[in-house]
């Protein structure tokens, strides 16, 4: 009872900067997926019609994936220095990995037969890819999308220690 | 139309599907491709649209060479209708029939004028054209792929096997449909299959192929006369070889002249004397015109004696019927396969010519063995023919 009564005046005391902390974190996680899906999307497409990057394109993602976030953000802030650009730098790292794998699943899951109508049809790559593979594998890609928000609020808070704030 | 000149194709693993292949195919003409699996026949068949690169020769479409020619584009031009339907799940029905349309950058009247002619044309309703593929049935669903080929008025179609994930009597009806749809529209057709039934019931001409090379390619009725060898007999089968004979006997010619009726606007009451004085259990209902527009039997008036008066407020619209001059063959097919007692024919006018029964067929049969003069019907219950 103690605690939660300590968290409830603390949250009464300090409602303001919680509610300013919380739109910066999401926020820093915004961009980095952003930042990333720009990256990624394009990437994913890529690897899924050029089907001999793929393994070595998402190995070394699952690499990127593995290094513990706060190491990460030691490594980058040496580059970068303090500061919200590091964080935002390390959660596009950390987001590019699953936007494009959820992007090349997508696009392989995207019916061959239908692909091969398209085709067959007369399209030009670019409108299948407009017309056809992107309408029908944009759900995938979208969780791609909110796994990596989630994992990037994650390390938002992490940020605190590089001086990102929070 | 459409020549191949010495076509081959290796592919990237060394494997020649096929070989050198010349054929020369007719404006207006329906070719059938047939050959166990592996043959070669959609590869063939790719070449045409260049799906597929071809590894040495020419095709050339109305006498030009298709490598000259803008790939997409060519395709355009081309309907094609592959081997598993392929509908765009994510679109409608009319945004699928009316593809190549909204790639030719049809303005949209146009676009919804066409689908709706077209989707008439296989008789569905023009409601289903705000539907999604999934909620029409494996028949619809091939329907669908089929006018998709057809919506910009390609001279030349396609079709990698339309029907063959169809159940028999799917398939059986759409063949129907199909065939009275080519008499309509006159494109040059051609059509891959692996079922010869298929294959002799709708091509001009039939194209065996194996290996990646052709057989024999000549009309239906030469090659169960001709087999050119031991593989063509092989693939026909010995029944069809004893069938061939009466492959080119029309129904005209062996149907019975007078079927029992009675005229749309009759009471049900003179249907039920009609059906008593002439013993049978089914009749024929006319219109005016004296056109066929259904039938009426003793169970339908059962069940709605007390709900109507006339005829054609109970009859039966949905009915197989056959045209005079369609090859007997089909129409024992249809009889045995779908297990009716008996098909009225028509002619091109839809009025009532004639009637083929079981006992008609079993005439026939007693005919061809014993000769002329064994009347069998008087021995079968089924006597609307008489
Ligand atoms: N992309 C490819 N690469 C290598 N070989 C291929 C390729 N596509 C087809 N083949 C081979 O070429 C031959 C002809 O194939 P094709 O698809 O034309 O056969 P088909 O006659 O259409 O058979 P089916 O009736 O099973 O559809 C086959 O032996 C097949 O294994
Ligand atoms: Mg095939």
């Amino acid at each position: 009872m103690e605690t939660w009564n300590q968290f409830i005046t603390y949250v009464g005391q300090n409602g303001d900067y919680i509610w300013f902390q919380f739109y910066r974190h999401f926020l820093m996680a915004a961009y980095g997926v952003l930042f990333a899906a720009v990256i990624s999307i394009p990437l994913g497409i890529l690897i899924a019609r050029y089907g001999k990057l793929s393994s070595w394109v998402l190995a070394f993602g699952s690499i990127i994936q593995t290094i513990p976030a706060l190491g990460a953000l030691a490594v980058i802030m040496i580059a970068f220095g303090l500061g919200t650009n590091t964080v935002i730098i390390t959660l596009m790292l950390y987001s590019i990995l699953p936007i494009t794998q959820n992007t090349y699943v997508g696009m392989k899951e995207v019916d061959k037969t239908v692909v091969e109508a398209g085709y067959a049809s007369g399209m030009t790559r670019f409108q299948l890819l407009r017309m056809v593979e992107l309408p029908l594998a944009i759900s995938v890609i979208m969780a791609g999308l909110r796994t990596a928000l989630v994992v990037g609020i994650g390390i938002a808070a992490v940020g605190a220690f590089v001086g990102a704030g929070g | 139309m459409l020549e191949f000149k010495n076509v081959t194709k290796v592919y990237d693993g060394g494997k020649t599907a096929v070989k050198k292949l010349n054929l020369k195919i007719n404006k207006g003409e329906f070719v059938c491709f047939i050959g166990p699996s592996g043959c070669g026949k959609t590869t063939t068949m790719k070449m045409v649209n260049r799906l597929i690169d071809i590894s040495d020769g020419t095709i050339l479409v109305d006498g030009k060479d298709i490598k000259q020619q803008d790939p997409v584009q060519l395709r355009r031009s081309i309907g094609y209708v592959i081997q598993q339907i392929g509908l765009m799940p994510h679109m409608t029905i009319k945004e699928n029939i009316v593809l190549v349309g909204t790639l030719l950058k049809w303005p949209e009247e146009k676009k919804n004028e066409r689908a709706k002619e077209l989707i008439k044309l296989v008789g569905l309703p023009t409601e289903y054209l705000d539907k999604y593929p999934h909620e029409l049935s494996g028949g619809q669903q091939q329907r669908i792929g089929v006018l998709r080929a057809l919506a910009v008025n390609p001279p030349l179609i396609l079709m990698d096997e339309p029907f063959g994930a169809l159940d028999p009597i799917t398939r059986d009806a759409l063949q129907d449909e199909f065939k009275k749809l080519q008499k309509e529209l006159h494109k040059t057709i051609i059509f891959v299959t692996h079922d010869m039934d298929e294959a002799l019931k709708l091509a001009d001409r039939v194209v065996i192929m194996r290996d990646g090379e052709v057989v024999q390619a000549d009309t239906p009725e030469e090659i169960l006369r001709n087999p050119a060898n031991e593989f063509v007999e092989e693939f026909l089968g010995k029944e069809r070889l004893i069938q061939g004979r009466p492959d080119v006997t029309t129904v005209g010619q062996i149907m019975e002249g007078t079927p029992i009726t009675v005229q749309e606007n009759e009471s049900l009451k003179n249907a039920i004397s009609i059906m008593r004085d002439k013993h049978v259990d089914s009749l024929l209902v006319l219109d005016q015109q004296e056109k066929l527009v259904g039938f009426i039997d003793i169970e339908i008036i059962n069940l709605n004696y007390k709900k109507a008066t006339l005829v054609n407020e109970v009859m039966e619209k949905e009915f197989l019927y056959v045209e005079k001059d369609s090859l007997l063959r089909d129409t024992v097919h249809k009889i045995l396969r779908r297990g009716v007692k008996y098909v009225p024919v028509v002619d091109e006018e839809k009025k009532l010519v004639g009637i083929v029964t079981r006992a008609t067929l079993a005439n026939l049969v007693y005919d061809t063995i014993w000769g002329d003069g064994f009347d069998v019907e008087e021995h079968v219950d089924l006597e609307i023919a008489k």
